[in-house]
């Protein structure tokens, strides 16, 4: 959605801004002479003193004309027409030009006008139904509630950015966190051991996530406690066997980390995204998806995110909430792949000329992926696997 | 009201009115309008370029340029120069200005012009950036212009007076009628009540064929002595008053008059004639309620009989209250700063018999309008000018 105009404004201006962020109309008055003056001015436009202060207004007024636009020169306004518009005389002296809310009836009638951040953050003024005077003052915020373009124009820009990462206390995890953090947001990390940072934007949580039922415990005390926009499942443990040694335990173990640990923690943020009509959910898989020795249990619980993310993709789509999904090839400095892979290794030597870059990924290429698939401006990619592999997806043949 | 008598006129005239065909997009800066408005006046009038010895320009498109850069884009080396950026009301203004010079001796040849380009975005430019309260208190309110501003006003004036859209409509639907036989206009298909009533919504209550169209072009005209046009075989119209007034009734809570009702009685008296003598009357008319307004405030009607003025008269070349002549604003185009021209150019053409298209009969009086910019709420800038033929 486009942003209200922000031409230039004056400096002087900012007096109504500044105001209307404290919920008060303020208007310039005249220390020497009394005038009350609208729009601001550098002098009282009476006694041309300089002696100006910005003093709160009660706003009452008469709408004494009134307009719906049909067209703008503004996309944001273009994209809510019809768009009305009054003309309102304050009984303290001055005319302004205002937004009417939709209770406002027709010209003329009482109005009382307030002031309010629109969401490019500058002070604008509202005209609100005035009756008799007997009722008494609706908040502000619920008469914004009940006109959906000055709803629109005034809430705030930018979705609540809070991210809840999984495995947040290494590897891709951390990488994860931090970018998130580099990217203004609230971290809320789910693992084994906190994540260490000095940021006052992290919340860490210690928990084992193949708990199913303390991981849906902790699932819904976050989403209460938080306004999470996003969610980055990213925890996962191998478990590698030859298919000769898989035990049932393994793949109860692994479906919980993996699979009931997306399922509940969507489940939770879901209520909150669906309400704001906004959220991004990324899991991370692995290219191990598409086959890998010794990762029976591991590839199939992995597998089984894939399925997920084009399920979810479907029912969610609608209410603004993207899913997607990451598939990592072999990433260095992980305790998961080091715990496997011996540094300086012939094996790890192996690996590497098997990859098509040359190299193993790092922490932070999955982060990058999961960023770009995180931004609010990737709300047209959806369902979708993005392998971040070096090219190891690709099946080709050595000549 | 000023007591001591102002000076006449005398002896300085207009001449030589051009008008540089209007599109409605250009590729073309305000420069090349300026200077093709500046070819066409020395063509007119057999001039030689160092002959022109001042200038005075109207844009709204020139920026970063002021009439100074112009003097040093098309190499003119003047000794009297003015810039009026004063939209609507710049050409009774450049005249008010223009004529003293030449009676005092300041100058002896000046081009007045007002020229605009039309380029995608310079109109959404130019309302963005043109006021400091414009950019406070109006641009963040939808982003309408001056649509939005016209609507205010019309929808008070139809509520305070009694004024019906078939009021409004009767005057467009003239002024198409008048500007069928103007090569220059860019609506060149009559109007119908019908397609009037029925066009779409602009800005409550302004629909389609209520608003200007922005367009590129320029008008101009030449401001010498009498003798010196005679000399150089050009025919030409006498000032016989004009008024100016700025920023009118600011304690007034939404604009219903301008400062033509200030100054009217000073006008008429100063000119020697009265509201009969008057062969035509060009207004400025982006919008029909302010033609409304000018037809009241210059005392053809009493305030707020407009609407029942407009349904007692006709108001084609041939009607019985001729008005914008060429089609005015509203079905020739809006030029930019040039709009404020329009009028003054078709008046000088209706009475010295060079009339392009329709002719009013005998034409020998015209008074011309001016009104411009919507700083906040209203227009601050009013002016005419009473023109005097050479039947007169």
């Amino acid at each position: 959605m486009s942003e209200p105009p922000v031409p230039p404004r004056s400096a002087i201006a900012l007096g109504l801004t500044a105001a209307a962020a404290q919920g008060r109309l303020e208007l310039q008055v005249c220390e020497a002479c009394g005038a009350v003056q609208y729009p601001p001015r550098e002098a009282c436009h009476r006694c041309l003193s300089s002696r100006l202060q910005w003093r709160p207004q009660a706003g009452a007024g008469e709408l004494i004309s009134q307009t719906i636009l049909h067209h703008s020169h503004e996309a944001f306004f273009r994209e809510h027409l019809p768009w009305r518009l009054g003309m309102v005389h304050l009984d303290c002296g001055p005319t302004v030009i205002a937004h009417l809310h939709g209770g406002v009836p027709p010209a003329p009638c009482r109005v009382r006008i307030t002031a309010a951040l629109d969401r490019a953050g500058q002070g604008v003024l509202i005209a609100l139904a005035q009756g008799d005077g007997s009722q008494g003052d609706d908040s502000q915020g619920a008469s914004m509630t009940a006109d959906e373009n000055l709803r629109e124009l005034t809430a705030p820009a930018e979705h609540p950015k809070v991210a809840l990462v999984t495995g947040g206390s290494s590897g891709i995890g951390a990488a994860t966190c931090r970018a998130f953090l580099a990217a203004g947001y609230q971290v809320v990390c789910l693992a084994r051991e906190p994540f260490e940072s000095p940021a006052a934007r992290v919340h860490s949580v210690e928990i084992d996530l193949s708990d199913a039922a303390a991981t849906r415990e902790a699932a819904a005390e976050l989403a209460r406690r938080f306004p999470i926009t996003t969610v980055v499942h990213n925890a996962g443990a191998i478990r590698e066997k030859p298919i000769e040694e898989v035990t049932l335990e393994d793949l109860a173990a692994l479906t919980n980390l993996h699979v009931a640990t997306a399922i509940s923690l969507v489940q939770s943020a879901l209520p909150a995204m669906q309400e704001r009509r906004y959220g991004r959910i990324v899991l991370v898989a692995s290219r191990a998806v598409l086959g890998l020795a010794r990762r029976t249990v591991y590839s199939a619980t992995k597998a089984a995110l894939l399925g997920l993310t084009r399920t979810w993709a479907l029912e969610l789509g609608g209410h603004g909430i993207t899913v997607n999904a990451i598939a990592p090839g072999p990433i260095e400095a992980t305790r998961m792949f080091h715990e496997l892979i011996p540094a300086d290794s012939p094996k790890l030597a192996r690996i590497v000329a098997s990859i098509p870059v040359g190299r193993l990924g790092r922490p932070e290429d999955v982060a990058r992926a999961v960023m770009f698939l995180a931004a609010p401006e990737a709300g047209f990619i959806t369902g979708q696997t993005l392998y971040v592999c070096g090219g190891t997806s690709v099946g080709s043949i050595a000549y | 009201m000023s007591a001591t008598r102002r000076a006449a006129y005398e002896d300085a005239v207009l001449t030589v009115p051009v008008t540089i065909p209007y599109v409605r997009y250009s590729t073309h800066g305000a420069h090349w309008f300026i200077a093709s408005a500046l070819r066409a006046l020395l063509q007119g009038g057999r001039l030689g370029k160092s002959e022109l010895d001042g200038l005075c320009v109207s844009s709204f498109t020139l920026a970063p340029d002021t009439a100074v850069g112009v003097t040093q884009h098309l190499g003119l080396s003047l000794r009297w120069l003015d810039h009026i950026p004063m939209g609507g009301a710049a050409a009774i203004v450049a005249v008010r200005r223009a004529l003293r010079a030449v009676q005092a001796g300041d100058a002896t040849i000046i081009a007045c012009v007002g020229a605009d380009t039309h380029q995608v975005g310079t109109f959404r430019a130019t309302l963005g950036s043109f006021s400091q309260f414009a950019q406070d208190a109006v641009y963040p309110y939808g982003a309408g212009g001056p649509n939005a501003s016209f609507a205010f006003l019309t929808d008070y004036y139809m509520r305070a007076y009694g004024a019906r859209r078939e009021d409004f409509g009767k005057l467009c639907i003239a002024q198409r009628e008048n500007a069928l036989g103007f090569a220059h206009a860019l609506f060149k298909k009559p109007l119908t009540m019908e397609q009037y009533l029925g066009a779409r919504l602009v800005a409550d209550p302004l629909r389609l064929f209520d608003c200007v169209m922005p367009c590129a072009g320029a008008e101009a005209f030449l401001v010498m002595s009498r003798r010196r046009a005679e000399d150089l075989g050009l025919a030409s119209v006498r000032v016989l008053s004009t008024l100016e007034r700025h920023n009118s009734f600011p304690e007034d809570p939404i604009q219903m008059r301008g400062g033509w009702a200030l100054e009217r009685a000073e006008l008429f008296a100063h000119a020697g004639v009265s509201h009969e003598d008057i062969d035509f009357l060009q207004t400025y008319d982006d919008y029909p309620v302010i033609s409304a307004m000018q037809i009241e405030d210059l005392g053809f009607c009493g305030k707020g009989e407009a609407p029942q003025f407009i349904r007692a008269h006709t108001f084609t070349t041939q009607g019985t209250f001729p008005l914008n002549t060429s089609g005015g604003q509203l079905s020739v185009g809006q030029a930019g700063a040039a709009g404020g021209y329009l009028g003054t150019t078709e008046a000088i053409r209706q009475l010295t018999g060079a009339t392009l298209g329709a002719v009013v009969p005998d034409a020998r009086i015209a008074l011309v309008s001016g009104f411009g910019m919507i700083n906040y709420d209203r227009g601050l800038c009013c002016g005419a000018a009473i023109l005097a033929g050479p039947r007169a």
